[in-house]
Formats: C-alpha cells, sequence, structure tokens
C-alpha cells in the first residue's frame, strides 16, 4: 500500500542543512498498525508528514496505493489525500471555532459531500466512539481524552484507508492514554492501517511492527513477536 | 462562501469581545467619517443639479472694464436674455431677479422670505412644478405668488395654504405692501442650489414698482441673473460672442466717452462669458455686490482635501484592521493548517476568510451609518450647510459598497498568509510564526499610519493657529463696543426716516454714538472705486470709503498724519475733505504721510448722475483698517463724506455705551417706529470680519476632528505594534532578564522598537505636512508667528500618544516573570 525507496528529506536554515531523512526505504502493507519510534529529532514526525503528503521528500519515491507521488503538486497531493489519508496528533488540533460534530463534519465537508450525509456520518462516528452526548459542545468544554476522541472521529468519518497518529496520547494522561490505544487498535482490526509515532515502549508495543528511527534512518524494525 | 464561515466569523468575535469591538468600532468609525465626509462632497459636487439637463445650462457673467481690476459678477444686463433666447443653438432662456427682500407679516411678527421674482420661462428652465395650485398663473398675476412647501409650515404651519392671501411687504416704504394670494405650492428646492427660494413670484407683482417692472420686462442694463441653456453640441464661444455683440451695441455701451473709449482699446466696455450652472458652488471668481443674493459658496480644493481626508481615514482604519487579522491569523495558523489536512483548497481558504472579513465589515458599515447619523446635526453644523437629507438611500448604497469592497480588500492579505501556512509544520508541535517579511509589511503600515496622523496633526494645529491669528488680528480699532446694523434695502443714511432713526438712537443712554459708512469694515458688498489723480500726474484707482464725520470717532481711530474726519468740523454734505491711507498718498506719489497734507485732488465722480471731476483737498492720513481679510494685500484706500459723495451709505454702526447687549436691544426698539417693513439684522462688529475666517475655523474643527481620530488610529496601531513585539521576545527578553538585564533597559527595548516607527513616521509625515502648510498659508498675506511650530508640536504629541500607547506592553516586558515565560515557550 505504502512503499518509500530510498526517501530523502532535508532541512535548510540559513546555511545549515539538516538531513531529516536519510534513504529510508519501508513497505507498509494495507490493514497494518506501524509504530514508529525514536528520539527526538530523529525524524519521526517529518516521516509521518512524508506519508500523509503534509510535506514532499526531497529525494527517492514515494509509492502509495500504486502511484509514485513523489514530484507531485501540492494541489494534487491534496486532491489524494483527501478521503484516502486520515491524521491525529498529540494536541488534537481541533477547531475551537466549532462545535464537536462541525469539527468532524468539517472533513466531510471539504469532500463536498451532501449536508444531510455529512450529519448523519458524523453523528454515526461520535456513537461509535462513546461521545455523542458531547456532540454540541466545543472543543475546550471536554477532557483531553474526549478531544482525542472527537480527533479520532474526524480522522475516522472519511472512512481512510491510512491514519496517520502524531504521538496520540502525549498529551493525555494514562488513563485516557489507554483509552485512546485501545480504540486504535479496535479501528485497526476493522481494517484501518495505521501508523503511529509514540515514544512509548509499552503503546509502541501494541503495533503489529515498529520502526525504530535514529538520525533519520531506520535503526531496527521488529514485528510484535521478533526484532529484525 | 458558506454560511459556515459567517457562523465561525461570527463565533471569532463572540469568542473576544475585546478584539472584536477594537475592529468593528475602529473600521466603524473611519467608515463613518468617511461615509460623512464623501457624501458631503457628493452634497457639493451636486449643486443644482435638479436643474433638468443641467450639463447644459449656463449662467451669463459679465465683468466691467473701465474699471481697473474689476471681478467678474453672476449677473448681467437682462437686455441680454432677447438676444440669448435667439441666439443659435440656445434652446431656452430665462432668469431671475432678487433686487428686493420681501418680508410677510404672520401673527404681527414680520419674517423676511427669500424671495425671487421669476422672469418668463424660468419655471420651464428650472423644471418648476407645482405641487398644488397653478404655477403659471402664480407667476404671471398681479396679487398671486408661489410658495415653497417648507416656507408654508414655517408661515402657517401647515403646507395645506393654497388660496390663503398673505401682506406682503417691500423695503422701508410703508406704502409698498399689498395682499397676495398663493396660487401655488411648490417643493422645496433642494438644500444644494446656487438658486434657492422660498417665494416665487412674476414680474407682473403689484408691490414692484412700475418702474422696476419696465426694467425688468424691458431691454434694460439692470443686472440680473440670466441662465441659458444650450442644445447639445451647441458651440459655447458662438453663443458668447452673440451675447457680447447684443451688449457691445446696447445704448449704454454705445455711450461711454471718448477718453474712456480710448482707454478701452480694443475691449468691450464690459466682458460676457457662460459659466456652466453645474459649477456654479465652486465658481469663486465671482464677485459679491449690493443685488447679490446670499448663495453658498465652495472651494473645490477644500472639498478634495476632505474627499483624501476621507480616503485616508478608511485607509487608516482597514490597515489597522488588517494589522489585527493578520496577527489573529498567524495565531490561527495551526488551525489553518488542520482545514487545509482536511482538504481545503486555497480558494476555500480564501472564501472563508472573505467570509469572516466580510461580517466584520457589514457589522462596521452598520455602525459607522449610525454613527455617520448621529453625528449628522454636528457635522452640518460645522460645515455650516443643511445637510439633513445628506444620508440618502444612494448614499446608504455608496456606503454598503464600499463596506463589501473594504471586507474583501481587508481579506487579501491574512487570505495569502493562511495559503502559505505549511500544515507539516504547524502541526508536528512547531510554535506559530510568521515570515519576516510579514513583520516588516505590518510595521510599514503602522509607520503610515504614525505618518498619517503627524502629517494631519501638523497641518490642523497650524490652520487652527492661523485662523485663530486671523480672527484676532487687530483690524485697525478697538471692536469691543461696536455693533453694524444694515439700512432696509435701497435706503440711505440721507433719507429722512434713517435720519429720524439715527437721531432717536442718539437720544438713548445705552448708546454713546453713531457712524455711517458704506460697507462694515470686513465686508466688501458696497464697493466704490474711482480715478483719483494729482495735477500733471497719472490717474490711480482707489476704493473709496463714503463714511460719516463722526465715522473715525466713533471707531476711536488716530490719524498718522494731520488729521481724520470731525464732526466739530466737517459738514456732511462737504465734498471737498479727503482722508487716505498711506498706500493711497504713497501710490499718488507722496513720498511721506505729512507731504500729502493739504494738497488737491483730482476726484472723478458722478453728481446728479452725471460724471464730473471735483477737486477734494487732503485732510489728514489715517491708518491701517482692514476693511479686506488677511488673504487680500491692504489696498490704497480714500475716505470722503457720506452726505458728499456718489458712493452709497447705507450701514450704520453704533457705538454702546454700556455692552453691546443692551445698546443692540436699544437698536431693536426703535427700529420698527421707523422701519416696519423690515427685518432689523444688528451684529457685533467682530463678528462681520471674523465671518472671513469662519470656513478656516470650521474647517481646522473639521480637521481637528479628523485628527484626533486618525491619531487613536496611530495609536491603536502603535499599541499593537509594541504588543506583538513583546509577544514576539517573550522569549529573548526572559533570557535577558535571566542573565540580570535591568528592567530599564528592557524598557529601552521596547521603546526601540517603537521609536523606529515614530522616526520614520517624521520622516515621511513632516515634509508632506510642511508642504501642505505653506501651501494654505501662501493664501494670507500674513502668517501667524506659530504656525509654521505645528511641525515640531505635532510629532511631539505623537511621540507622547505612542509612549502612552507603548507603555502598558513596556510595563508587561519589564515585569515579566523569565520562568513562566521561559516554560510556556
Amino acid at each position: 500500500m505504502i512503499k518509500l525507496l530510498n526517501t530523502t528529506k532535508k532541512f535548510t536554515g540559513g546555511e545549515v542543512v539538516t538531513t531529516a531523512l536519510n534513504n529510508i526505504n519501508l513497505q507498509i502493507e494495507a490493514g497494518e498498525y506501524v509504530a514508529v519510534t525514536g528520539p527526538s529529532g530523529c525524524g519521526k514526525s517529518t516521516l509521518l508528514s512524508i506519508l500523509g503528503m503534509l510535506d514532499v521528500p526531497d529525494g527517492g519515491e514515494y509509492w502509495f496505493e500504486g502511484k509514485n507521488v513523489a514530484g507531485w503538486s501540492e494541489a494534487k497531493l491534496s486532491e489524494l489525500r483527501r478521503g484516502r489519508i486520515g491524521f491525529i496528533f498529540q494536541s488534537f488540533n481541533l477547531i475551537e471555532e466549532l462545535s464537536v460534530d462541525e469539527n468532524v463534519e468539517l472533513a466531510l465537508e471539504y469532500s463536498d459531500v451532501p449536508a444531510k450525509e455529512r450529519r448523519e456520518r458524523a453523528a454515526h462516528m461520535l456513537d461509535k466512539l462513546g461521545i455523542a452526548h458531547r456532540a454540541k459542545h466545543r472543543p475546550s468544554q471536554l477532557s483531553g481524552g474526549q478531544q482525542q476522541r472527537v480527533a479520532i472521529a474526524r480522522a475516522l468519518v472519511y472512512k481512510p484507508a491510512v491514519l496517520l497518529a502524531d504521538e496520540p496520547t502525549g498529551n493525555l494522561d494514562t488513563a485516557h492514554g489507554e483509552e485512546v490505544m485501545r480504540i486504535l487498535q479496535q479501528i485497526n482490526e476493522e481494517g484501518t492501517t495505521i501508523v503511529m509515532v509514540t515514544h512509548s515502549p509499552t503503546h509502541a508495543a501494541r503495533a503489529s511492527r515498529t520502526v525504530g528511527l535514529l538520525d533519520g534512518a531506520i535503526a531496527e524494525v521488529a514485528t510484535a513477536t521478533a526484532a529484525i | 462562501m458558506k454560511l459556515q464561515d459567517f457562523r465561525v466569523g461570527l463565533r471569532i468575535l463572540a469568542k473576544d469581545p475585546v478584539y472584536s469591538l477594537v475592529s468593528i468600532l475602529g473600521l466603524g468609525v473611519g467608515l463613518g467619517v468617511c461615509l460623512l465626509l464623501l457624501s458631503y462632497a457628493r452634497y457639493c459636487w451636486q449643486y443644482n443639479s435638479h436643474v433638468p439637463d443641467v450639463d447644459n445650462v449656463y449662467i451669463v457673467k459679465q465683468r466691467d472694464n473701465l474699471e481697473l481690476g474689476a471681478p467678474w459678477y453672476d449677473q448681467a444686463p437682462l437686455l441680454l436674455l432677447t438676444a440669448a433666447k435667439t441666439a443659435p443653438g440656445v434652446s431656452n432662456a430665462s432668469g431671475y431677479v432678487g433686487w428686493f427682500p420681501l418680508t410677510v407679516e404672520v401673527d404681527g411678527q414680520l419674517r423676511k422670505l427669500g424671495s425671487l421674482t421669476a422672469l418668463p420661462g424660468f419655471a420651464e428652465l428650472m423644471g418648476l412644478q407645482a405641487i398644488a395650485g397653478d404655477l403659471n398663473e402664480a407667476l404671471s398675476r398681479p396679487d398671486t405668488i408661489a410658495i415653497t412647501e417648507s416656507t408654508a409650515i414655517r408661515l402657517f404651519g401647515t403646507s395645506d395654504v393654497l388660496g390663503k392671501t398673505m401682506l406682503l411687504r417691500l423695503s422701508a416704504v410703508d406704502e409698498n405692501r399689498s395682499t397676495a394670494r398663493i396660487a401655488a405650492i411648490l417643493a422645496n428646492p433642494p438644500h444644494n442650489t446656487t438658486i434657492p427660494f422660498e417665494t416665487l413670484s412674476g414680474p407682473h407683482l403689484a408691490l414692484v414698482p412700475q418702474e422696476m417692472r419696465d426694467e425688468l420686462l424691458g431691454q434694460s442694463q439692470w443686472p440680473g441673473y440670466l441662465l441659458v441653456r444650450l442644445q447639445p453640441g451647441a458651440s459655447l464661444a458662438a453663443v458668447e460672442a452673440v451675447l457680447q455683440q447684443a451688449f457691445d451695441q446696447s445704448p449704454h455701451a454705445q455711450s461711454i466717452a471718448p477718453e474712456q473709449k480710448e482707454r478701452l482699446g480694443n475691449r468691450s466696455i464690459s466682458d460676457i462669458k457662460l459659466s456652466p450652472l453645474r459649477d456654479a458652488y465652486f465658481d469663486n471668481e465671482v464677485a459679491t455686490n449690493f443685488l447679490s443674493l446670499p448663495v453658498d459658496r465652495g472651494d473645490s480644493t477644500v472639498v478634495a482635501g476632505l474627499v483624501a481626508i476621507a480616503v485616508l481615514i478608511l485607509a487608516l482604519a482597514a490597515v489597522n484592521y488588517i494589522n489585527l487579522t493578520t496577527i489573529r491569523v498567524v495565531r490561527r495558523q495551526r488551525e489553518v493548517a488542520m482545514r487545509k489536512v482536511l482538504g481545503a483548497s486555497n480558494k476555500r481558504l480564501a472564501l472563508q476568510f472573505s467570509a469572516e472579513s466580510l461580517l466584520v465589515s457589514m457589522l462596521a458599515t452598520a455602525t459607522g451609518f449610525v454613527l455617520a447619523w448621529i453625528c449628522l446635526p454636528v457635522f452640518a453644523e460645522l460645515m455650516n450647510r443643511n445637510l439633513g437629507s445628506m444620508l440618502s438611500v444612494a448614499n446608504l448604497g455608496t456606503a454598503l459598497g464600499l463596506g463589501l469592497i473594504l471586507g474583501l480588500t481587508t481579506a487579501l492579505y491574512p487570505a495569502w498568509i493562511a495559503f502559505g501556512v505549511r500544515p507539516s509544520l504547524m502541526l508536528m508541535g512547531r510554535p506559530d510564526t510568521e515570515t519576516l517579511r510579514s513583520k516588516r509589511l505590518r510595521q510599514v503600515l503602522s509607520v503610515l499610519q504614525v505618518s498619517a496622523a503627524i502629517g494631519l496633526a501638523s497641518f490642523t494645529l497650524a490652520i487652527s493657529w492661523q485662523a485663530r491669528f486671523a480672527t484676532n488680528a487687530s483690524p485697525g480699532f478697538d471692536p469691543s463696543s461696536l455693533a453694524v446694523f444694515d439700512l432696509p434695502k435701497g435706503v440711505s443714511a440721507r433719507d429722512e426716516k434713517a435720519r429720524g432713526l439715527m437721531a432717536a438712537l442718539s437720544q438713548r443712554p445705552e448708546v454713546a454714538g453713531i457712524a455711517v459708512s458704506n460697507d462694515p469694515v470686513g465686508r466688501s458688498q458696497e464697493l466704490w472705486s474711482t480715478e483719483i489723480q494729482r495735477e500733471g500726474r497719472e490717474a490711480v484707482t482707489i476704493d473709496v470709503k463714503s463714511v460719516s464725520a463722526s465715522f473715525f470717532e466713533e471707531y476711536g481711530i488716530r490719524p498718522t498724519a494731520g488729521r481724520l474726519f470731525d464732526p466739530a468740523i466737517d459738514k456732511e454734505a462737504d465734498a471737498a475733505p479727503i482722508v487716505l491711507n498711506a498706500l493711497a498718498a504713497r501710490q499718488l506719489g507722496f513720498s511721506s504721510p505729512e507731504e500729502a497734507l493739504d494738497q488737491p485732488l483730482l476726484f472723478k465722480t458722478v453728481v446728479e448722475e452725471e460724471p464730473v471731476v471735483i477737486t477734494k483737498r487732503i485732510v489728514g492720513i489715517a491708518p491701517e483698517v482692514r476693511f479686506y481679510s488677511l488673504r487680500e494685500k491692504p489696498g490704497a484706500v480714500a475716505y470722503e463724506l457720506s452726505g458728499s459723495g456718489a458712493g452709497w451709505d447705507g450701514t450704520l454702526t453704533i457705538r454702546a455705551r454700556g455692552s453691546i447687549a443692551d445698546a443692540e436691544r436699544a437698536a431693536r426698539e426703535v427700529w420698527p417706529q421707523y422701519f416696519p417693513n423690515s427685518v432689523l439684522e444688528i451684529k457685533p462688529a467682530r463678528e462681520i470680519y471674523a465671518a472671513n475666517y469662519a470656513d478656516d475655523a470650521r474647517l481646522a474643527k473639521l480637521l481637528g476632528l479628523s485628527t484626533a481620530i486618525t491619531m487613536v488610529i496611530a495609536a491603536f496601531g502603535v499599541y499593537v505594534l509594541a504588543a506583538d513585539a513583546v509577544q514576539r521576545r517573550t522569549k529573548e527578553i526572559a533570557l535577558r532578564k535571566l542573565f540580570g538585564t535591568r528592567r530599564r533597559q528592557i524598557a529601552k527595548l521596547v521603546a526601540k522598537e517603537i521609536g523606529a516607527v515614530i522616526l520614520w513616521s517624521v520622516v515621511i509625515g513632516l515634509p508632506l505636512a510642511a508642504l501642505a502648510i505653506t501651501r494654505y498659508l501662501a493664501a494670507y498675506t500674513e502668517w501667524s508667528p506659530l504656525a509654521l511650530w505645528a511641525l515640531a508640536l505635532a510629532p511631539l504629541a505623537a511621540l507622547a500618544i505612542a509612549a502612552l500607547a507603548g507603555a502598558r506592553q513596556a510595563w508587561i516586558a519589564m515585569t515579566l516573570k523569565p520562568a513562566v515565560a521561559l516554560l510556556r515557550n
């Protein structure tokens, strides 16, 4: 489903060039649950940005569902991303000016889904994640765990093929973190591919595969049962 | 644009009421001021636009070439009307005369009417139609009159007055009274017209004396306001040539003396030209005389300046709003990034920001309209115009259009910033950032705000000081105990009733003395100038003031040399003595005032309607008296005794023994015994010459208000800039504090950010202000010594306001707790 071949990403700040990703080769199959781990600054988030087509690699290839998207324009990537890739972030990134259900509907609005269908799908997703009773609340009126569940609902409402999660439990206490992990597990079991960046070995262990990054390169890959 | 976008916009506004209030009010005040000023400009530009086909209507003007430097008048001999009607290319010609002040008695009270005598064809040319009654009948019968709706209400309390009779009175003569039936009710002429009237009557009105009727309907030299409508494409020059020829062939033009003819050379005795009626309001080359109707005149430069100020204030308000929105968008970058992640295209984002901006601009437009509506009475008073109908539906539409454009324009830059947001950076935990270019742009916008404020403040201060200087400049005498009034139109101080009035007034204990002159000091309506010559020298044209023997004594004016007129020595009818001012003596070739004393002068005058040259003898030299405003160079002036000369003598000055108010009251009590048909209009002498600068004083007030608004906007701009700087540099400030930097140095850091803006603003704003001030002052012959100090004071004021605006942020920076700040960042 996803294949990175010799993918490289560099950042330039003044005269200093930093290599964030260095010749990454990675293949992720449909339905997999991959955890990306590594110390701060190792390139985890950059990898996630490239996988989510929020950023473009400087070198190498990026194959998504059989198409090499490296070199595509931002508009074309946005088109491909819409409806195919869902995101959840450490800081939830819910829009405060929108109510919970409006936040969830927003993902469908940009895909030109009719209003009635939007409402139905958002309500269904909120119900599924157990926060339907908070549909008319504003994000700031919810607990961290509830906010992350809204963010997950928003990410899943258009039934993406891949869900990219950047430290989804980073801002949550243990109990809420566990709850989010359980939801992700369930989503994966329902067939959604998940790539999750995490610092937590415990959470990483829930994935079917763990990719360890160090200084922009893949240092190790481990399956749920054995390290390679 | 979706409903959701507006909903989000509303929620953003509701979330931060202070921000919203500042945004909407700031933009609303800008829009309100802009609406008032632009509506006023439109009002001025639309003078006379109610006249059908106004672009083809012209007013006939005349200039007398016999008198050197004579001005243009917007009245021309009525005999030209016949020529105008038959001139090729003319579709219609008519005119009106406003030669007598009509009064009417209602409930025992005398009311003055703005009355016009309409010449045949006037109603048709003006497109006048009666709301009720028959206008044709009203203007053709000797006992009928037409009245405007508002005048009917003013006089009778109702507009249902058709068929009512009024006792009309004319001038000062008791016999001149007759009843007239109201035969037509007319719609009120718009306030922006140079042809205002309350009543219209025809030349056949019984009240019009027969000889005057003959003048109005015959081939006479009597001056009237003549209007000519040209056919589309007709040659203006050809019509002017026809009128000029008609004038040149008139008996009056043919009868001039041979020496006058020689002096004129190839020139005609009078020049005739046509001026567009549409431009009449801005026609400042037209002078007034005793037959002129009191009409509004405006200055096109001032109106253009007001439009520039309107645009400037709106631009500053918009800049302010853009500054605020930009900061807000910078803080909303995460949201923008998230929207992009969810699939929002740039077009979609642009529409969203446009919707939010439109929401604010529409609320601001509504606020601005309400503010303009509330401020309209004050504004009308400032502009000295009746602007009651100014906020029309059309202007409301303009305001909405302006708000719409503003909303879309101010959305552009924030949308541009949103386009540049990179979700990969924003959403992966990096702090919100703003590009250096964006920061610079906001600084430039702040500089523009402050420089505009400094420039406007300098200009306003200069105008205010100059207006005050001119108003308080000594007129050459102490006006504090003098009050002035005109005798009824056509009445001379030599007439029996006028003499009776003066005798009665002199008996009143409140009145210390009475003087006669042809014009009050500071007003030039009864201009009279003639050629004066020393034997064997060139003749000089000099303005002549006809004054009574008591004039100098009552005005407290002392001679520079010799003596002035003295009631103990001079007889009112004595034509021999003459007093000159120093300039006149110099122009006549005297090397000193003393040399002029007792010297004879040949003085051209009119005796029994025949031009004659008489000999006068100089008795003294008078100091400079300000008959003209500070905009005109002092001219040569000669004084002759009013009872002896050809000049008019219809102005009386009373010197109060105690307060002016008591003297005025005495005059009001005595007046009706002598002039029961006329309304007395008495004013303190100071008001007469202060009226010359009334427009400047009003302009200064208006500019003062505009400056205050600009200053507030600029102060807010500085505040936002300082707040942004402190927030942007919080980490730096915290670190500096950790390393022991003192509060004073932190304050310096903030001051430096603001100081740079002020410095650049001074560099940009002051030269422009200096240019504007010198151009404004160029119209005056004397400048206030303070005027140029405005250039120094305004930047100081701006600095003080900036310091005040930045003080809070400086304090926040100084009291910043490093630990808290660093943890937060």
